[in-house]
């Protein structure tokens, strides 16, 4: 009997007396579903874990995670079960669910059926012997894929969490009309630079910006690869027809760049922020609206 | 992450990580407080500073991770700062062409290597395709 029932085929690292046995044992799974699965969930319970779950989200999911436990350990394949703990996982996580209790919950299940094991098999200690080490190594596998998935879950949202604070922290100020500000504090990573500049031309489009002025002071690192995308930002918003103003380059740094060889013509800088906003004013002609009206709020 | 360790010579060696973009922030001040135990100006440890950001960047951009290890040495007559960048990533191919500048496999400036050797005292390359790079710059507080 080299196959199994099924459209799936074994793991061709297990042998065949492997798979007869993990048939056994499937077979034992499945006709104890109702008792296992309530075992289970019980002693989920007793655990304290899931608290953020009710008896009844946990029992539905016990049963899931019960059945696609004993699929993988028939099949020999974790794709279902994969997508199951990540699909999970995406469910659970922002319910405050912990990567202990994922890893609890399944240790649990893994004891809860090797007891079942050794209460069937305990008058064959031989055949108990060799069920179990059928199934231990297959539990291992499955409490692990269960395990990662939840991480790489986790691990997944809180990139998706640090984008999102990202494009917060870097807010496009429209302090005039067609004067924008863009005070960047940080570090600026390839990632991060890209959304700079998409932020930042969005915002050139919408307002009509004529004249950007783009504080560094706050930038953490500076060096070759910040300066050119910073070259990069300003470039681009050149051909959306707004001039950029860069602030905020210490004269050490701006010697150190020019050192390396980094062309900074191309940078219309300005020593500090107040100075840049002036600077702007200039360019986008304040002085001819004051000769219309004084009460223009603009300080000499 | 940062280790301090003293060595018999009583100079102080730091080595850091270089994983992600923040090791490098972590680097540069790591790098500047040494630099400013040797008495280096301001703008020495802005250089300083910048040839940290540039060899730890590289290692982040070409070799995903690897190490970054200051040092204050001393030549018998003045004292430096040596700035040790090595990772286990690709290696460099054309090794002159990349240490001569403008040349660059990312889109990038192509101007790191050459920068940082232009701004420090010395400098050394270590690579081979397949086997890392490790780039070794001393500046001597003159
Ligand atoms: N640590 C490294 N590992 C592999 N390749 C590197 C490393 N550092 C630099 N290089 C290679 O040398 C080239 C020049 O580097 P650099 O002068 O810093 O310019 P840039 O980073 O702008 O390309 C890079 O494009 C890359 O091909
Ligand atoms: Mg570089």
């Amino acid at each position: 009997m080299g196959t199994v029932k099924g459209k799936k085929s074994v793991n061709p690292a297990m042998t065949e007396s492997t798979v007869a046995l993990l048939r056994e044992l499937v077979a034992h799974l499945r006709d104890n579903r109702t008792e296992l699965r309530e075992e289970w969930a019980r002693r989920i319970t007793e655990a304290r874990l899931l608290t953020a779950m009710t008896k009844e989200e946990i029992f539905a999911e016990a049963t899931s995670v019960y059945d696609n436990y004993v699929e993988a350990l028939e099949t020999g394949t974790f794709e279902a079960l994969q997508a199951y703990a990540r699909n999970l996982s995406e469910r659970i996580i922002p319910r405050g669910v912990e990567t202990d209790e994922v890893v609890g919950i399944v240790l649990l299940l893994r004891d809860v059926l090797a007891r079942s094991l050794f209460g069937k098999y305990r008058s064959d200690f031989d055949l108990l012997n060799r069920i179990l080490d059928a199934y231990e190594p297959a539990a291992n596998r499955i409490a692990n894929t269960v395990a990662v998935g939840f991480v790489q879950e986790r691990e997944r949202i809180i990139r998706e969490q640090q984008e999102a604070i990202r494009e917060l922290s870097t807010p496009v100020l429209q302090v005039r009309e067609r004067l924008l500000i863009l005070p960047i504090i940080g570090v600026i990573d390839p990632l991060r630079a890209r959304q700079l500049t998409e932020q930042l031309l969005q915002a050139i489009r919408a307002n009509r910006a004529r004249v950007v002025v783009i504080d560094i002071t706050g930038v953490a690192e500076m060096d070759s690869h910040v300066a050119n995308h910073l070259v990069q930002t300003v470039e681009a918003s050149r051909l959306l027809g707004a001039t950029v103003i860069v602030t905020g380059l210490s004269p050490d740094i701006a010697q150190t760049l020019v050192n390396i060889g980094v062309d900074l013509t191309k940078m219309n800088t300005v020593g500090d922020l107040q100075g840049g906003i002036e600077e702007a004013e200039r360019l986008l002609g304040y002085k001819v609206v004051m000769h219309d009206s004084d009460s223009g709020g603009k300080k000499s | 992450m940062t280790k301090l360790i003293s060595r018999d010579s009583g100079l102080e060696q730091v080595r850091i990580p270089i994983h992600s973009d923040i090791d490098i922030v972590s680097a540069r001040h790591a790098g500047r407080s040494l630099a400013e135990q040797v008495g280096f100006s301001s703008s020495e440890l802005t250089l300083i500073a910048t040839a940290i950001s540039e060899l730890a960047r590289n290692i982040i951009e070409y070799a995903k991770f690897g190490e970054v290890t200051l040092e204050i040495v001393n030549n018998g007559s003045v004292n430096g700062v040596r700035i040790t960048a090595s990772d286990t990533g690709p290696g460099i191919s054309n090794i002159e062409m990349a240490v001569r500048g403008g040349y660059s496999t990312s889109g990038g400036l192509g101007l790191g290597l050459a920068g940082v050797r232009h701004i420090m005292d010395n400098f050394d390359l270590q690579s081979a395709p397949g086997s890392g790079t490790c780039v070794t710059v001393t500046k001597w507080k003159l």
